[in-house]
């Protein structure tokens, strides 16, 4: 049996820090902690260590690593993409990106049968949405626009709605409009991206999905 | 005993590999300056995100360079502040990382101890010494009596010097950063071409203060009336340079003696800092350490700007005395070296 099969798999862009290690499709750890936009890049590591106790394994027991790439927080995806590739890094191992849009509706294709579209809304906290409407099974493209356009985007109903910007979409909606709303669906859950990396599914390279250029405006040339 | 550093505080993503024995392996610079020239100064986000973009290629091959492999190390060190802080967050955290998975100590750097201890590293200088830190984000004096034992003399009031030089750049439409570049212009000029102030001069105690002396050049160069031409820039900043010198000579002479009063056997000024990679300001500081009977050391260039192998070095001083930190270290914008001597300068919030 090779000894390098477990997957840790973390998400840290929604304000609070989470880490799964699973191996051969079963959950041996699942840690979160509590949201807080500040402290991630102190408490992330010391809770990927209670992770791995918990599991019951040492690092050279990890196959590959799989972290969330955005859109979420800006720092809070910075320290989950340093520690992944910085682990990666020192075990000499692959680590793969998942975006929050795929772990999201990931979460919604576990739970249901429904062939129903799922419209994937997160909050910027910039009054606007990361948002991704995927159809018939397809992903769609994602895009950072307001609720309003968003809405525009949505079909007639029915459709599934999920991710934390869910309340900012429904707001924009026409009355009556037909949902399910997956409230239980706000954050990329590591168990389904541990699951994700063990079966390759929506898999990409651990590079930033940041989804906004820098707030920066060139100065006037004089 | 080989220590990993990593460096992101600012606009450097930087590795290095150091050993006990005052040995630079490797010492790896990657440098965004292209990235914030377009802006004129150092934007955080970009570089926050251009240090993500980095930092893993920056420390293979500062690895690499050395032939070091991950169980050669005896510790892992990274600065953890003062700087910006989404750059900072990006190499504490990645620090962090490798020391989990090799089960190495952590040492958490502060990025002022990692300027002020260089000299150690480079020339062996022995405590007590007073140092001059001059860079872009800070300017202070202080006494260094070991590690992590630092008396802070005094701190800029306003900007850093090496800020001064930079907004002296820009309102003469040179590059940034404006140290170099102010350097290069000052060398055909008349230095006692215009009257600028120098600023604290004479005034007790050891504080700095740039604004004003800021403020004068814009005087000037609006009361040209025109674009400076290539003469009237090198004037301008041979002045400048002059009055800067001045007033950091006067402000470290009183520091010299507050030091001794510390510190009777007293025997070294250091500067360090970017502001230390410029040769007339190393001059007149040579001159005033001869005055005063001290040994002047400043580093080598590339070791006056931001660099990993001083944070490796500052690791290794620290390890060898114990001094290692938790995976629980936060990162932190600001991380004074040293509470101050006399009354805390609130203004001094760069560090």
């Amino acid at each position: 049996m090779n000894k390098k099969q477990a997957i840790l798999a973390l998400d840290t862009t929604m304000r609070r820090s989470a880490i799964a290690i699973s191996r051969n499709g079963t959950l041996l750890a699942f840690l979160q902690d509590i949201p807080d936009s500040k402290g991630q890049a102190e408490r992330l590591m010391p809770l990927i260590m209670a992770t791995m106790k918990m599991a019951g394994l040492a690092f050279d027991s990890l196959g590959a690593i799989a972290a969330t790439v955005g859109p979420g927080s800006f720092t809070g995806l910075r320290v989950g993409l340093a520690a992944a590739r910085g682990i990666a890094l020192a075990a000499d191992i692959p680590v793969h990106g998942i975006t929050s849009f795929d772990a999201l509706a990931e979460a919604v294709r576990e739970t249901t049968e429904s062939p129903l579209d799922i419209a994937i809304a997160i909050d910027s906290r910039r009054g606007d949405l990361f948002f991704r409407l995927d159809s018939h099974g397809q992903a769609g493209e994602a895009c950072a626009l307001s609720p309003e356009k968003a809405a525009d985007l949505c079909p007639k109903g029915p459709f599934i709605v999920c991710g934390d910007g869910a309340s900012l979409l429904m707001r924009a909606l026409p009355e009556h409009t037909n949902i399910l709303l997956r409230d239980d669906i706000t954050d990329p859950d590591p168990r389904i991206m541990a699951h994700m990396a063990e079966t390759g599914r929506a898999l990409v390279p651990p590079t930033p999905l940041y989804m906004r250029p820098p707030d920066v405006t060139l100065p006037k040339t004089s | 005993m080989i220590v990993l550093g990593i460096e992101t505080s600012c606009d450097e993503t930087a590795a290095a590999l150091v050993t006990d024995t005052r040995e630079i392996l490797s010492s790896v610079v990657f440098s965004q300056i292209q990235q914030h020239q377009p802006f004129g100064g150092v934007v955080p986000e970009i570089a926050a995100r251009s240090h993500l973009d980095h930092i893993e290629t920056v420390i293979r091959t500062a690895m690499g360079e050395a032939g070091i492999r991950w169980k050669d190390l005896s510790g892992i060190a990274a600065t953890c502040g003062p700087g910006l802080i989404g750059g900072v967050i990006v190499g504490a955290t990645t620090g962090k990382a490798l020391a989990a998975v090799h089960d190495l100590p952590f040492i958490a750097v502060n990025h002022l101890e990692g300027h002020a201890l260089t000299v150690r590293l480079t020339s062996n200088v022995p405590f007590p010494y007073l140092l001059l830190l001059a860079s872009g984000g800070h300017c202070q004096l202080l006494l260094a009596r070991d590690v992590g034992d630092f008396v802070r003399l005094g701190g800029t009031i306003d900007d850093a010097a090496g800020e001064a030089f930079d907004k002296v750049a820009k309102l003469l439409g040179l590059d940034y950063p404006g140290g170099p570049e102010v350097e290069k212009a000052a060398r055909g000029g008349n230095p006692k071409a215009y009257a600028l102030p120098r600023p604290m001069k004479g005034r007790p105690g050891c504080d700095f203060s740039f604004s004003g002396l800021k403020t004068a050049v814009r005087h000037l160069v609006e009361t040209l009336g025109h674009p400076p031409d290539k003469t009237e820039t090198a004037d301008i900043c041979a002045s400048f340079q002059a009055a800067l010198g001045d007033s950091i000579i006067d402000r470290t002479t009183h520091a010299i003696k507050d030091a001794r009063k510390l510190a009777p056997e007293l025997g070294h000024l250091v500067v360090a800092g970017g502001v230390a990679a410029n040769q007339y300001l190393r001059e007149r500081l040579t001159t005033l350490a001869a005055e005063t009977r001290l040994d002047f050391v400043a580093p080598p260039l590339a070791l006056c700007t931001d660099n990993a192998a001083m944070v490796a070095w500052c690791g290794v001083e620290r390890l060898q005395k114990g001094l290692v930190d938790g995976l629980e270290f936060a990162p932190r914008p600001r991380w004074p070296l040293a509470a101050a001597a006399s009354a805390p300068d609130e203004n001094d919030v760069k560090g």
